[in-house]
């Protein structure tokens, strides 16, 4: 095994290729070799890009024979849920029916931001169909599998992303969160995630799912990674209308400052029921080791949970009907039929459910005036086996598929940033995740909390010895 | 006062030629499963007690 061939993080990648340990190259071909072997079994990648991947390696390589400054992220093979464009191909967005738009004449501008970094892409991730999705399945491509048990879920609808970065295909990849596509599968798959403020990166040329509440984030096997790539991809954009007028916030600098200082707290209420006790002995776990006693609540988190349900399906049906109506039997049969029945809500629920965003943004802010980071399950259990439809919680029978993500959607409705972070127990081959979460715009102290988790061993994400 | 009360069939069958959509045999069952899982939620929501000031938030800036 040559050095370049391991899994090593983004971050020490960068290192190797800027001392000339390894080249940029290198890199690439054992990524590629990566997914050569492993793709097959497991379902991540749907595009693989290696021509360009090679040229941009070969290009960072020469600037380093040349002298010149390399990026943070140099040489870093990473990959995007293929609802990013790509420049020379379709953004299929996990559907059938985009398969047919022509090539896309430029990559997303967080692809740019990374590639500008010096990580290189290697190709498109699976995805559930139009993100409308939390178990990873695709009825068009197949599923992306969990990689630490390959009968079970990813979670979605970002799964080629968990099961690239779990299996250790790529160091570092993107995907989208709108009710909870970065930390469902971050949590079943046992990687970080990080969900950033809604507004605080780009989210030009991506394919939409619910513009009130589309984010995208990096997911990664160490927070050192993920804080690099979220520094990579900061800045204003034009192009992103939803973009917020804030200032860039890096939050590398700050990453080893610990957590001496902070209000911590679990959140209780909705966040404590409906859900395993794998999910609560986590959060558990995490707070004890943070030392966090409190406990808060989110007033009306069950409403905020049912309100975002609500804008999700009109929002997405809204984005969708034309498709419905000329392309039904295209889409896969679990997402068209949500989505007709989201073209069929009265208005007035929508305005209502909008209105009560606004209230419930208000509550959490005077939270947020008492702590400074709570916590949360992210899944109410571990990951459930492929075409699992229902499952039990607190003796109730749910649906797998809208339920993954019940504590997620609340967060998110809200757009509040959030590293979910893999907890292990002794004896489970399945991890499960905790949401560090903070007030809006505070994306370095999820990650100095999640560093700092890390830091102690509390919680990590191995590559999975199951292949 | 009319009590709301929620008929997924009426819905279907009244919506779908307005929104120009078919809802097939094999979609109608999933498609008012789903219908009633938002009634439900829309109980729910229409429960908050809400100020007729308070701004709705379609762009959202946290």
């Amino acid at each position: 095994m040559t050095f370049a061939s391991e899994d090593l993080p983004a971050a020490e990648i960068a290192a190797a290729v800027k001392s000339g340990e390894a080249s940029a190259r290198e890199f690439v071909n054992a990524a590629l070799a990566r997914i050569e072997a492993r793709n097959s079994a497991l379902g991540a990648f749907t595009d693989v890009t290696a021509t360009r991947a090679l040229a941009k390696a070969d290009a960072i390589d020469s600037a380093r024979a040349k002298g010149e400054a390399l990026g943070p992220l140099a040489g870093a093979p990473f990959a995007a849920k293929n609802l990013f464009d790509i420049a020379g191909l379709p953004t299929r967005a996990g559907s059938k029916i985009n398969r047919d738009l022509p090539p896309a004449g430029a990559d997303a501008t967080l692809v740019q931001r990374l590639e500008a970094a010096g990580a290189i892409l290697v190709g498109g991730l699976n995805m559930g169909e139009y993100a409308y999705d939390f178990t990873g399945e695709n009825a068009h491509d197949g599923p992306s599998r969990n990689p630490h048990d390959v009968n079970h879920m990813s979670g979605g609808s970002s799964g080629g992303s968990g099961t690239a970065i779990a299996s250790g295909m790529v160091p570092l990849a993107l995907g989208s969160d709108t009710n909870g596509s970065i930390r469902v599968p971050s949590s079943l798959c046992g990687i970080f995630g990080l969900k950033p403020t809604y507004g605080r990166l780009s989210r030009a040329r991506t394919f939409p799912f619910v513009a009130s509440f589309d984010h995208l984030g990096p997911f990664a096997r160490s927070v050192r990674d993920l804080a690099l790539a979220y520094d990579a991809m900061l800045g204003p954009d034009a192009d992103d209308p939803a973009l917020a007028d804030v200032a860039p916030n890096p939050v590398s600098a700050s990453l080893e400052q610990g957590v001496g200082g902070l209000r911590i707290a679990a959140l209780g209420g909705y966040f404590a029921r409906t859900g395993e006790p794998a999910a609560f002995e986590a959060v558990a776990r995490v707070a004890r080791a943070l030392g966090a006693a409190r406990v808060v609540d989110l007033p009306q988190a069950e409403r905020a949970r049912a309100s975002g349900y609500l804008i999700t399906m009109a929002e997405g049906a809204a984005l969708h009907l034309d498709r419905l109506r000329t392309r039904a039997a295209d889409f896969d049969p679990d997402v068209r039929d949500r989505l007709i029945a989201g073209a069929m809500l009265p208005a007035a629920w929508i305005v209502k459910a909008q209105k009560f965003r606004s209230w419930f943004r208000h509550q959490v802010a005077e939270v947020f005036k008492g702590v400074d980071i709570v916590l949360a399950p992210a899944t109410p259990c571990r990951a459930p086996l492929l075409g699992q439809r229902t499952m039990m919680l607190d003796g109730q029978e749910m649906l797998v598929r809208p339920n993954l993500g019940l504590f997620t959607q609340p967060i998110s409705f809200i757009g509040l940033p959030v590293a979910t972070v893999p907890v292990w127990t002794d004896g489970e081959k399945l991890p499960i995740g905790v949401q560090i979460i903070a007030a809006p715009w505070r994306e370095d102290l999820v990650l100095r909390v999640a560093r700092a988790l890390e830091a102690q061993g509390i919680v990590s994400a191995p590559i999975a010895k199951a292949r | 006062m009319t009590e709301p009360t929620f008929n997924a069939d009426a819905i279907i069958d009244a919506l779908a030629p307005l929104l120009g959509l078919v809802v097939g045999a094999a979609s109608r069952d999933a498609v008012k499963t789903h219908l009633d899982i938002a009634a439900r939620y829309a109980a729910l929501m229409e429960e908050a007690d809400l100020s007729d000031h308070e701004e709705p938030a379609p762009v959202f800036t946290p």
